[in-house]
């Protein structure tokens, strides 16, 4: 039987891959697609909350409107990382995104 | 939706039509400095529909369903932030001729950063305030990557990733407040906390009340920290600072800073403002407040590039901010709830005079001599008498001395920590005060007491000067004279739901 | 749910072990285009399970802009600036461990707070919300919200039964449209902005610079 919890324990599965892939991770491009697993698995918390939380249908959908935001927003967020990274690609001719130093805090 | 909402809403819509407007001009005409003068003569008509609002104080300040409350608390922050967008501007004026071509866009996307601080500060629902979050930090981004170096693009890389990793964290936080809840609306949130806590559904073993409750708030404070420069998320920003062009630093360390600590005064006190939470959430404030300036100061002490300096200072002044959101229960004449928050507003409208003098300040300099290290300063007071002064008045101010709006910012914020039984706390903010005196001096000694490095004069242009000036006098002023701003502040935090009712 | 359960669990088990499969792919392949694929590949899943849940218009706007668009994304910048591909180095044996550490914390925290919590407990407090109550009855639109004297937009009766099948959504996508105009049509219209703001900034920057 499909309860919540084994939504919310997926969810942080997917999570902790994406915070993972964030901190271990040299390549900007791979920590953005971390960050994107993360956004991802919030989503899944949010869907199965709406989907189990014992209202009517009406409210139930608040989530999936956040949702729906998340994915727009980060689609436009990884827009513009790549034309960031088309820049530095092109001001050092051959870029190594690893030598970005994002990890030098 | 009707003619009410959008009278109410009306700054931040005058705001994105001006942010739409620079970028149309701009591309119709691709002259930069028409684009420049236009917007700060527009900058005026929110600024002025902001002060009509404050001075009509509607009775009815919920606007679009409830999506946003336009209240005196967020009239207080839309005048702020138009403000510091216009010092921003005129201080881009001779420093963009260091991007790539790019200049009205400069200008668009820092009036769209604007709108969405403005939205921030007024937004009362989950989802409006996380999609106003985005908006404030992604132009913010582009921006730090406006100029030729690599290190730009690096800085805006590095914003764009630990902005993106705090909103999964501070959505993952709002999802779980939403699913304990049910709503995304922060009145209801607080209407529905009271009535859990009524029948009996909250375990007080459990920091607030339940493990949902506490890992959403855990979360949502963990990202915001990225907005406040505060612990745990602080380590964007030095690079940042380094690499980003000097006006859009002095953007993100002023308005973008004062934006976070106006949404999270917001959610805490509108949603999770009842006495048994804020407790709980005091305490974990007092910590990071610690954390925060300890961590800023003592990296401050080795630095040698201004930029990064004011980075690491930047930290250290969010933690003593924070010491005002850990002061909740300050038992003062003017009533329980007021004087934290009512500090923490303060001394944000003091910091964004202090810091706009420095920051200013220090664009003038650098825009000659191109040199952003603390030797480059030495021998200013000769060279540039005028910026010397007006930049060391608003070092003074940072470091908290009489007769400063800094100093004035410290007391209230210690005097309320220690009305709420916090006195460790002002304590450790006073040690911290001390420490910060060694960096903060060191470019002063450096401007007054070592030699030049060539006598060449720099004059101050004149739409810089007035604009330093200006930042410089409010820092004096509101040092000598705090009162009037001490009132507003108390106006606004007054109008928040959760203070005003308790 | 009662004779469907069964198959539910499986296709849910199927696509979560898909998802978090492809997820551990994603972080630990040695080739960064592997990782966009795999990407994809998790969001697919995760598609899946929201079709489960009966979120049909969310798994649509799943695969159209996350493996459809974003995904896309990722693989022509990769091909474009080829020297990425190869570069999935480690950040070092000190972020590994940290991310490790990180990471199971994170998840240990989320998963004893979704199994302590009773999430039930909101039922109580959702039926003194007002305006779920006007929900229930149906009479949302004739109460007008505050500071709104006028709603023109006229809201469907709701059910009167609150979640009469818990684990899927009901009629989620007529919901949903009427909820982004009405109750977030300021998020939706701020969207829009970000949408801007992001655009011109990705071609200001990605703009081929004029030799000079």
């Amino acid at each position: 039987m499909l309860e919540l919890v084994h939504l919310q324990v997926l969810s942080a599965a997917l999570f902790s891959i994406g915070l993972y892939g964030v901190l271990a991770r040299r390549s900007a491009v791979l920590v953005l697609i971390s960050i994107e697993l993360m956004l991802n698995a919030v989503n899944v918390n949010l869907i199965g909350l709406g989907a189990f939380a014992d209202r009517p249908a009406e409210s139930r959908v608040f989530g999936q409107i956040l949702a729906i935001f998340v994915i727009t927003i980060s689609a436009a967020e990884l827009g513009l990382a790549f034309a960031i990274i088309l820049k530095l690609f092109r001001s050092r001719g051959s870029v190594n995104t690893d030598e970005l130093n994002l990890m030098k805090w | 939706m009707g003619a009410h909402d959008l009278w109410l809403l009306s700054p931040q819509l005058a705001m994105a039509a001006l942010a739409c407007t620079a970028l149309v001009v701009d591309l119709a005409t691709g002259r930069s400095k028409l684009v420049l003068w236009l917007s700060l003569i527009g900058l005026v008509i929110p600024a002025a529909l902001s002060i009509a609002l404050w001075a009509a104080n509607p009775a009815d300040t919920l606007v679009f369903f409830g999506a946003a409350s336009v209240d005196r608390f967020s009239l207080f922050f839309t005048l702020l932030f138009t403000g510091v967008a216009a010092a921003v501007i005129v201080s881009a004026e001779k420093y963009a001729s260091r991007f790539q071509e790019q200049r009205g866009e400069f200008v668009g996307l820092i009036l769209a950063s604007t709108t969405g601080m403005m939205l921030l500060a007024s937004a009362n629902e989950l989802i409006t305030i996380y999609v106003s979050l985005e908006l404030t930090a992604l132009p913010v981004a582009a921006l730090l990557a406006f100029l030729r170096e690599d290190r730009s693009a690096e800085a805006g890389m590095k914003f764009l990733i630990l902005s993106g990793v705090s909103s999964a964290l501070l959505l993952y936080g709002l999802v779980f407040i939403f699913g304990f809840t049910g709503t995304t609306r922060l009145d209801e949130i607080f209407a529905r906390i009271g009535d859990l806590q009524a029948s009996g559904g909250f375990d007080s073993t459990v920091p607030f009340g339940s493990y949902g409750l506490l890992l959403g708030i855990a979360l949502a404070i963990s990202g915001f920290a990225f907005k406040l420069a505060a612990a745990p998320f602080q380590m964007w920003v030095p690079d940042a600072y380094e690499g980003g062009p000097t006006p859009v630093v002095a953007f993100l360390s002023v308005a973008s800073k004062a934006a976070g600590f106006a949404v999270v005064l917001r959610i805490l006190y509108s949603a999770f403002g009842s006495p048994e939470l804020a407790v709980e959430w005091s305490a974990l404030f007092a910590v990071l407040a610690v954390v925060t300036m300890t961590l800023g100061n003592l990296m401050a002490l080795p630095q040698k590039n201004v930029k990064r300096l004011l980075g690491y200072s930047t930290i250290s002044q969010a933690g003593f901010m924070l010491i005002g959101l850990a002061a909740v229960s300050a038992n003062t004449s003017a009533g329980s709830l007021v004087a934290g928050p009512q500090s923490v507003v303060f001394y944000l409208a003091g910091y964004a005079f202090t810091n706009l003098a420095v920051f200013l300040g220090v664009i003038a300099i650098t825009n000659r001599t191109n040199d952003n290290t603390i030797a480059g300063f030495a021998g200013m007071g000769r060279r540039a008498p005028v910026t010397a002064l007006l930049l060391a008045i608003g070092l003074i101010s940072l470091l908290g001395l009489p007769p400063t709006v800094g100093f004035m910012s410290k007391i209230f914020v210690f005097n309320a920590a220690v009305n709420s039984g916090l006195a460790w706390l002002a304590l450790a903010g006073v040690l911290n005060s001390v420490i910060s005196a060694y960096y903060y001096l060191r470019v002063i000694r450096a401007m007054y007491m070592e030699a030049p490095t060539s006598d060449e004069r720099i004059t101050l242009d004149p739409s810089l000067g007035v604009a330093t000036g200006i930042a410089a006098f409010g820092a004096v002023l509101f040092g000598v004279a705090p009162w009037f701003l001490l009132r507003a502040a108390e106006i606004a935090v007054r109008s928040l739901s959760g203070v005003a009712g308790s | 749910m009662t004779e469907s359960s069964a198959l539910v669990d499986v296709i849910f088990w199927v696509g979560a072990i898909a998802a978090i499969g492809a997820s551990v792919m994603v972080v630990a392949a040695r080739d960064v285009l592997k990782s966009a694929v795999f990407l994809a590949a998790s969001f697919l899943a995760v598609g899946g399970i929201y079709v489960l849940l009966r979120a049909e218009f969310l798994a649509a706007v799943q695969v159209l802009i996350y493996v459809g668009a974003v995904s896309i994304l990722i693989i022509f910048t990769i091909m474009m600036v080829r020297q990425i591909a190869g570069g999935n180095r480690s950040a070092g044996p000190f972020y590994v461990v940290t991310g490790a550490i990180a990471a199971t914390l994170v998840s240990l925290a989320v998963i004893y707070a979704a199994y302590n919590t009773d999430w039930s407990d909101l039922d109580a407090a959702a039926a003194s919300d007002q305006r779920v109550e006007a929900a229930l009855t149906g009479s949302y639109a004739s109460q007008p919200a505050p500071g709104n004297p006028k709603v023109d937009i006229i809201v469907a009766p709701a059910t009167a039964a609150a979640n009469s099948h818990p684990g899927v959504f009901e009629r989620s996508t007529g919901n949903l449209g009427q909820l982004f105009i009405r109750d977030y049509v300021l998020a939706f219209e701020i969207i829009s902005l970000v949408l801007l703001a992001a655009l011109i900034g990705a071609l200001v920057l990605a703009r081929e610079r004029r030799p000079t």
